[in-house]
């Protein structure tokens, strides 16, 4: 089985690479990259934090809007265009199907953010002279960071239609870069507010823990066991999220 | 599907004939798995339908086949023979047979995405014959085809039945039917209306075609 799901990844990465427009995405980063320049050389002093403030802006960016866009069609247009239905009348377990069509969205999108990172990466050394690896510890960040969110999207997108999918995922984006706010609503308000935040604190992941910005920028050493957990929470979305969105995939109707 | 009692022997070709609507393709998908029935049981060589192991064995064209556009036809067989675990050199073997058996050598090296309706239809029939299949399912194979191709379509379920295999297939042209079928189902709202060999239809005492009796028999359950 896994070389069944080993050849589904694969052909969606090679879907992926031949439609264009997640390479159009890794140009418009690489432009983005070089137009942090144009904002770093408006800045006097600091010059270094500028270029990497709006680099790893640029990765991030990129990133949402291929997760965004991409994450959301990954399974969802092939069900919706019946092109799934070819490979699923193989022996093939849907589940399987589905994790094969993931890892391979997953690659393509971990390729394309290493890509940037390392364009990024020798940018910088030819800009300010200086070699900063932590660079690749932000990119690696964004990375995990997308993964979750994308876990979700492969949820939503088992219970509801494309565009709702795509509206979701940032909604859980965009809260989950406040989550700690919640914290300060459920200390007063009513008492449905306060259940909403809790369910709400509980249920979406704090993006703010892969914020990579602050680390790269102060070149703050990341202690291992901090990674490790960041790796083994984003191992927990992608299991949960995974798993329940094959149960969901077993029983729908593929008419 | 209302109370629909099919089956179908091996080595037959079984023609599934009926109006638009009448639960042809439905009938197909339950069969593939892609839906459940909410009552009865589908059974595929004695085994539930809907377990994919039983797909080993099976090979299907769907309505208007929508395979990986950015892929050539060479490349789209290929990993789907790769789905069902075959050898690399087994496939490519069988990429030639198929690719002499159905006369689609440009198919192979354009992208699907420029390939013209037959051309589409034929690599969809290849991706259903790469296994070699005991049982091929055609869900409206003929739709679209110019002469040449439902000829080509024609001689290639008949070579498929000489191998052994057993054949079903939906379609609406009933000339492609009465040509190469061993058995009909005709299927109307959900009920199979008439089922009979092809050779009784044809040496029918009152001498009507096919069609006269498609008309005759859909008209009586409207």
């Amino acid at each position: 089985m896994i070389g069944r799901i080993y050849w589904i990844a694969l052909n969606t990465v090679i879907e992926f690479v031949r439609d264009r427009s997640v390479t159009g995405f890794l140009f418009i980063g690489i432009l983005f990259i070089l137009g942090g320049a144009v904002v770093a050389d408006l800045s006097f002093v600091e010059k270094q934090k500028m270029y990497i403030d709006t680099g790893l802006g640029a990765i991030f960016i990129v990133s949402v809007f291929i997760t965004l866009l991409a994450g959301t069609n990954v399974i969802d247009r092939e069900l919706r265009e019946k092109q799934a239905l070819c490979a699923l009348a193989k022996p093939i377990p849907r589940a399987a199907w589905m994790a094969g069509k993931f890892a391979g969205y997953l690659f393509t999108l971990g390729a394309v953010i290493f890509l940037l990172t390392s364009f990024f990466f020798f940018y910088i050394k030819l800009q300010v002279g200086l070699w900063i690896p932590m660079i690749f510890v932000g990119g690696l960040f964004i990375y995990l960071e997308m993964i979750v969110l994308s876990s979700y999207i492969l949820l939503f997108s088992m219970i509801t239609s494309q565009y709702m999918s795509l509206f979701f995922a940032l909604l859980v984006l965009i809260i989950g870069h406040m989550i700690d706010d919640l914290k300060i609503y459920w200390a007063s308000g009513s008492e449905a507010a306060r259940f909403i935040t809790h369910a709400l604190f509980y249920v979406l992941p704090n993006m703010k823990t892969y914020l990579a910005t602050p680390i790269v920028n102060g070149n703050i050493p990341v202690p291992s066991n901090y990674v490790i957990a960041l790796l083994c929470s984003t191992t927990l979305y992608v299991l949960i999220a995974g798993i329940l969105a094959g149960l969901l995939l077993n029983r729908k109707e593929l008419a | 599907m209302n109370g629909l009692n099919l089956e179908v022997g091996s080595g037959e070709i079984y023609g599934f004939l009926g109006p638009n609507g009448a639960g042809k393709t439905t009938t197909i998908k339950i069969l593939m798995g892609f839906l459940k029935s909410t009552s009865g049981k589908a059974l595929l060589f004695g085994e539930n339908a809907s377990h994919w192991k039983v797909r080993e064995r099976v090979g299907f064209l769907p309505e208007n086949p929508n395979i990986y556009p950015y892929l050539t036809g060479r490349q789209a067989l290929y990993i789907i023979g790769k789905y069902f675990s075959m050898p690399r050199k087994r496939i490519l073997k069988r990429i030639e047979e198929l690719s002499a058996e159905l006369g689609m050598e440009r198919e192979l090296s354009l992208p699907i995405r420029q390939h013209s309706r037959g051309m589409a239809q034929r690599i969809g029939l290849a991706q259903a014959l790469i296994n070699e299949p005991d049982l091929i399912l055609l869900d409206e194979p003929m739709n679209g085809l110019d002469p040449i191709g439902r000829k080509m379509f024609r001689e290639a379920i008949l070579r498929q039945r000489d191998a052994g295999r057993t054949v079903f297939f939906s379609s609406h042209i009933l000339s492609d039917i009465e040509m190469i079928c061993t058995r009909i189902g005709l299927l109307n709202r959900g009920r199979i209306i008439l089922e009979q060999p092809m050779s009784e239809i044809l040496n029918r005492p009152d001498g009507k075609s096919l069609e006269e009796i498609f008309m005759e028999k859909v008209s009586e359950t409207i």
